[in-house]
């Protein structure tokens, strides 16, 4: 799990293929896609889930319909958008059906999980603390440029937002945690 | 601290807490090769129901006939059901709600009942999924299409405990088959006790005696309109006819129609086809009349006309000499158009493509509302819903592009002004256009959630103890309102709340006809107990062998029949929800097993 897709361009390509291979049934690059990619999936679930338990799950769901879907695929050099997108949606269905359509309250943010998988203090105060400080859109760009990799041009298309905005709240939002981060050390 | 080392630190943390599902997955593939049934549109379902009649029509012609002793409680008339829309149907039933009879009163309605053999094939067959197949018939043949549209249901029956409970189950039958269908066309029901007179006056109309009694409520409001030209409109006209205080009779569809093909004609445009939509209860009382041109390639062209005068009101484009004028010379033998250079059928499949890449998760389950061109811009309009949303894409009139897309949940108006959380529409532009802001001034609206914990509030009961059967918004005299159904505690609550202040302004509690509970076997609709435990299962990614405490009940929630499924495997207690209609998963939990 410890490449995400840091080179967007070699990085897609490869993506691009392993995804096009899932389509074909081919469980190695199902794994392989997995691997390189679960991280951002779980890291845009989480942020719009806001709970780790349910972004675990709704992961599992993501992966399901990318295996079942893949080949409904057409390469257009943006796996990881298509990626996105499928999880994205996925997410917002799941919070209609639970009818938890108004904004979380900042106290339902938690995104630590249940099972100890070693965090640090600082990691724990970086995912609970920190992130728990934004409103939910700033979250949802923050993971998605930090983690998924996705750049700010493509952030703005998978939230429909303006890019002057996404630039703006990322930009709030990292100092935002900054701040949070550097006051309590 | 630099941006990087925070972009860094939340990676590597994300990393380290994201939890490795893959043996999981791989185990869900293996067992059930990841196939998540998804719900399904109405189609497959209502086959299934036509499977389900025919082998209950088996039934009744094997067993039927070998009593005489009930002959009399059998074969007497006990309750008229009658189902308006513009095609008018009537069922005659008996004691045990089997049909009798079943005859379009109707052009329409025995349009509607040929290919049930005019009726005949439904004898026998229970109330219920006669009219459940009745009203399939009635959304295919698009008679309820348009989202004003209306359908009214009348039981006549003396004994007035059973006509208003077959009244409510058949409101809940309906209203699933409306919802199924993703159709958003309003139902209207009436109980009645037989009345001789009106029986009269419907037979002498060819209308049911239910629409009669909707007759003479217009009349109740001005008695100076004809009775047998009222007959002619459809219940969605009279319905509004009643809204604004009946002041006049309409010209009617036809007459609608035929004003604006003649304006359309005037300006050289011929060979056209129509689709009329009343919309009486507007401002300004009007017929929309689109015209559509053989020529795919052309779009349709919309005429507003007057619903008392005839007058054409406005047309879309402003200019209809320019689309009139590029019909003709389609028909000719030469084409100059400068129209569209994609066909609505090609601009229909570039966006069906693309919500099918897009949504992978839905499967390709959309119902095509609209695939217009857009004159002005250049575009066509291709509307898609789906599972409560709507899909919106703009579609380039020469290229095929896809200039932009729109989602919106149909049940749901923005409630919170900020966050992502996605009631905004969505624009997933995927070329560099410059979309305009297409969000349109909302009314002040409290949104679903607001509306449902004012009725709530007002009934005293808290959401976990209350069963929904409805919650829909709109517009009645003017004014958003919510108009919600729920039981709780044997008690049924009709509650309607303002839509801008969560006021109620109706409140009505009736015993609950509503059965919540759980029973036997399977039934059509249902795809049964086993199967609802192996899509939990396969959804798991586990095996029967490998888990303990399985537990399956029937129920029923939000008006919609589930399973909910228990079970517990290797430290963990699972919670699922599915569908019994489909079999899709609509809820899950995966909790430590404490």
């Amino acid at each position: 799990m410890e490449d995400l897709v840091k080179e967007p361009d070699a990085g897609a390509v490869e993506l691009e293929r392993l995804l096009l291979n899932v389509g074909t049934g081919d469980k190695d690059s199902f794994g392989e896609l997995y691997t390189r990619t679960h991280a951002a999936v779980y890291a845009l679930a989480l942020s719009i889930l806001a709970n780790a338990h349910d972004a675990e799950e709704a992961a599992h769901d993501a992966y399901l319909r990318v295996w079942d879907y893949a080949a409904s695929y057409k390469a257009k050099g943006s796996p990881m958008a298509w990626l996105m997108a499928v999880t994205r949606n996925l997410c917002l269905m799941e919070l209609r059906r639970k009818k938890r359509q108004k904004e979380l309250s900042e106290d339902e943010w938690n995104a630590i999980p249940a099972e100890d998988r070693g965090l640090g203090a600082e990691e724990r105060a970086l995912l609970q603390w920190a992130l728990g400080s934004l409103d939910p859109a700033s979250r949802q760009i923050v993971l998605l440029h930090a983690v998924a990799g996705l750049k700010h041009r493509e952030i703005a298309k998978l939230l429909s937002l303006p890019q002057n905005t996404v630039l703006s709240k990322y930009s709030r939002a990292i100092s935002k945690m900054r701040a949070g981060l550097e006051k309590g050390e | 601290m630099t941006d990087k080392d925070i972009e860094l630190k939340l990676k590597a943390a994300i990393e380290r807490t994201a939890p490795d599902g893959l043996g999981r997955l791989l185990s869900a593939i293996d067992n059930g090769k990841g196939d998540i049934i998804m719900e399904k549109t109405a189609v497959p379902k209502k086959r299934n129901r036509w499977i389900g009649l025919v082998a209950a029509l088996l039934a009744v012609a094997l067993i039927g006939g070998a009593s005489g002793v009930y002959y009399r409680q059998n074969y007497a008339v006990a309750t008229t059901v009658s189902l308006d829309v513009n095609p008018s149907i009537q069922l005659e039933v008996n004691r045990s709600e089997k049909v009798l009879t079943c005859a379009g009163l109707n052009d329409e309605g025995r349009e509607i009942l040929a290919s049930m053999n005019g009726g005949a094939d439904l004898k026998g067959s229970k109330l219920n999924v006669a009219v459940n197949a009745i009203v399939g018939a009635i959304v295919r043949a698009g008679y309820l299409d348009s989202l004003s549209s209306a359908i009214l249901i009348s039981v006549e029956d003396n004994d007035a405990a059973r006509g208003e409970r077959l009244q409510a189950q058949l409101v809940a039958e309906v209203d699933e088959v409306l919802q199924t269908a993703a159709n958003s066309a309003g139902v209207l029901s009436q109980y009645l006790t037989v009345d001789a007179g009106l029986n009269q006056q419907a037979q002498q109309n060819n209308i049911s005696s239910g629409k009669a009694a909707l007759v003479n409520q217009v009349l109740a409001l001005n008695a100076n309109l004809d009775f047998e030209k009222l007959a002619a409109l459809s219940v969605e006209e009279l319905r509004d006819l009643i809204k604004i205080g009946a002041p006049a009779i309409p010209i009617g569809k036809d007459a609608a129609v035929q004003a604006a093909l003649a304006y359309a004609a005037s300006l050289g445009g011929d060979d056209l086809n129509t689709q009329v939509d009343p919309e009486l209860d507007d401002p300004m009382p009007h017929y929309e009349v689109e015209l559509i041109s053989h020529h795919a390639s052309m779009g349709d062209a919309e005429v507003v006309v007057d619903a008392f005068t005839g007058e054409i009101l406005a047309t879309d484009p402003a200019d209809l000499t320019v689309w009139t004028g590029l019909t003709h010379h389609q028909t000719g033998t030469s084409s100059t158009t400068t129209g569209p250079g994609v066909t609505a059928d090609e601009a229909f499949n570039a966006a069906a493509e693309y919500f099918n890449t897009q949504h992978p998760e839905l499967n390709g389950n959309f119902l095509n509302i609209k695939t217009k061109y857009d004159w002005d811009d250049g575009h066509y309009d291709v509307e898609f819903w789906c599972v409560g949303y709507e899909f919106d894409y703009d579609v380039d009139g020469q290229t095929g592009d896809i200039l932009k897309e729109e989602t919106d949940y149909r049940c749901t108006p923005p409630t919170v002004p900020d966050t992502t959380q996605d009631t905004t529409p969505k624009d997933t532009t995927p070329k560099d256009t410059t979309p305009k802001d297409t969000t349109p001034a909302q009314p002040t609206d409290i949104g679903v959630e607001a509306a449902k914990a004012a009725a709530l509030a007002r009934a005293g009961v808290s959401e976990a103890d209350a069963t929904w059967i409805k919650c829909q918004r709109e517009y009645d005299d003017g004014r958003l309102e919510y108009e919600i159904e729920f039981t709780a505690g044997g008690t049924e609550y009709e509650i309607t709340v303002l839509a801008a202040d969560g006021t109620v302004t109706k409140y009505e509690t009736e015993k609950s006809k509503y059965n919540t509970g759980s029973s036997g076997g399977a039934q059509s609709g249902d795809i049964g107990a086993d199967a609802a435990k192996a899509a939990a299962l396969r959804h798991a990614g586990l095996a029967e062998s490998q888990v303990t405490r399985l537990k399956c009940e029937r129920d029923r929630d939000d008006g919609r029949l589930v399973y909910e499924i228990e079970f517990k495997s290797n430290g963990w207690e699972y919670e699922y929800k599915i569908d019994a209609a489909s079999g899709s998963v609509l809820e899950h939990e995966r909790d430590r097993d404490d």
